[in-house]
């Protein structure tokens, strides 16, 4: 009876013990695919961003006021190179690529135009949850005309491991990362010469 | 000597005793592993933070580009020397507007910016120095074509390792004839 009594104890405590095994082998396998992820996704932020002010800093003229509603388009005319003056116009197209946990899911694509000849150059990766651009007055007021635009008000937001703050955080869900900056390219101020 | 009943033989119960040993292993294992797990969440979290810091120091510096260099060369007036600059001395918050670059030292201001559903408070430290003409990164206590300004945020709800510094030094340009 003892040894009978013994086995079947130890039977259900090591079955435990292989369900705890399992749970935190999976636990970490979890986590280091999220930490895989939000780093791919921050390298591609950083890489957006630094384009992103590169171009805002080169812009000479402005062709839209603003954009938010997918599928549209927001561009203007810039300096391609700090070399030379080469000019083109740049468009950030913003359209949605599909829903993920219910929400929908979009992506900027950079689309470079010189010449007539119309090209993708760059963009974020099918991770964002929202994106704005507008062409701003100096206090930060809504412009109607792109002449009195000052400067250039971006946010986004994205898959982000804030998104679990008070719950379980994982970058599988869909979070709110989020990046907002106002960018003054020199050449929209009034007293700027070319 | 009598001989004890096998049951009664130490170990008792030998598997189950071998099986609490096991499940106590995998119970510290189990925890150990959530315990970096936490660690590396929480550093996920710092990072996001500290982006969203870096966001803060970028709309700063962007605004401050945007003034005149220096009083003196506000509605574009242009300076023959050095003389006519502001002295470090002087650096602060004069009446009226922040029309120029060093209008901005030792500003400290309160920004939010969201983050989800939450609001995180940002806190940002303006400072601004002369900087050599030849080495921007160096400070100078005279009046020179470079300003440097530091822009340091600090996160008020959350706790981050170190503050976001992000520093840009701008010239004077035509201005600064001499």
């Amino acid at each position: 009876m003892t040894t009978l009594l013994d086995n079947l104890l130890a039977g259900v405590i090591a079955c435990t013990v292989g369900f705890v095994l399992l749970a935190t082998q999976t636990r970490m396998n979890e986590q280091t695919i999220e930490r895989t992820r939000y780093y791919a996704a921050r390298r591609s932020q950083a890489t957006f961003l630094q384009t992103l002010e590169r171009d805002l800093h080169n812009v000479v003229s402005l062709s839209s006021i603003k954009m938010g509603a997918s599928d549209s388009t927001f561009s203007f005319t810039a300096y391609l190179d700090s070399t030379n003056t080469t000019q083109g116009t740049i468009g950030y197209r913003f359209r949605r690529v599909g829903t993920a946990s219910g929400t929908p899911i979009y992506r900027v694509q950079r689309q470079v135009t010189v010449g007539g000849s119309t090209t993708t150059q760059g963009g974020t990766l099918n991770a964002l949850t929202g994106w704005g651009i507008e062409a701003r007055s100096d206090d930060d007021q809504t412009v109607t005309t792109t002449s009195d635009a000052r400067l250039i008000y971006v946010w986004f937001s994205g898959a982000s491991p804030l998104a679990g703050l008070g719950g379980r955080q994982t970058l599988s869900s869909v979070g709110s990362m989020h990046w907002e900056a106002r960018y003054r390219p020199p050449l929209l101020r009034p007293d700027t010469d070319i | 000597m009598p001989v004890r009943p096998a049951h009664l033989r130490f170990p008792f119960m030998p598997q189950t005793l071998m099986a609490l040993f096991a499940l106590a292993c995998a119970t510290y294992y189990s925890w150990t592993r959530q315990r970096a797990i936490v660690e590396d969440q929480i550093k996920l979290v710092q990072n996001e933070v500290e982006m969203i810091a870096a966001s803060v120091a970028v709309d700063r510096l962007e605004e401050i580009s945007s003034k005149s260099f220096d009083q003196s060369t506000v509605g574009d007036s242009v300076l023959s020397s050095s003389s006519g600059l502001t002295a470090s001395s002087s650096f602060g918050m004069e009446a009226g507007d922040q029309n120029d670059i060093d209008d901005y030292h030792n500003g400290v201001d309160t920004l939010a910016r969201k983050a989800g559903t939450a609001t995180l408070d940002y806190r940002v430290v303006t400072t601004v120095t002369y900087a050599q003409e030849s080495a921007p990164e160096t400070s100078s206590s005279s009046p020179t074509k470079v300003k440097t300004v530091t822009a340091t945020v600090t996160s008020l709800n959350v706790k981050v390792p170190s503050s976001v510094v992000m520093k840009r030094s701008f010239t004077c340009g035509a201005e600064c004839a001499w």
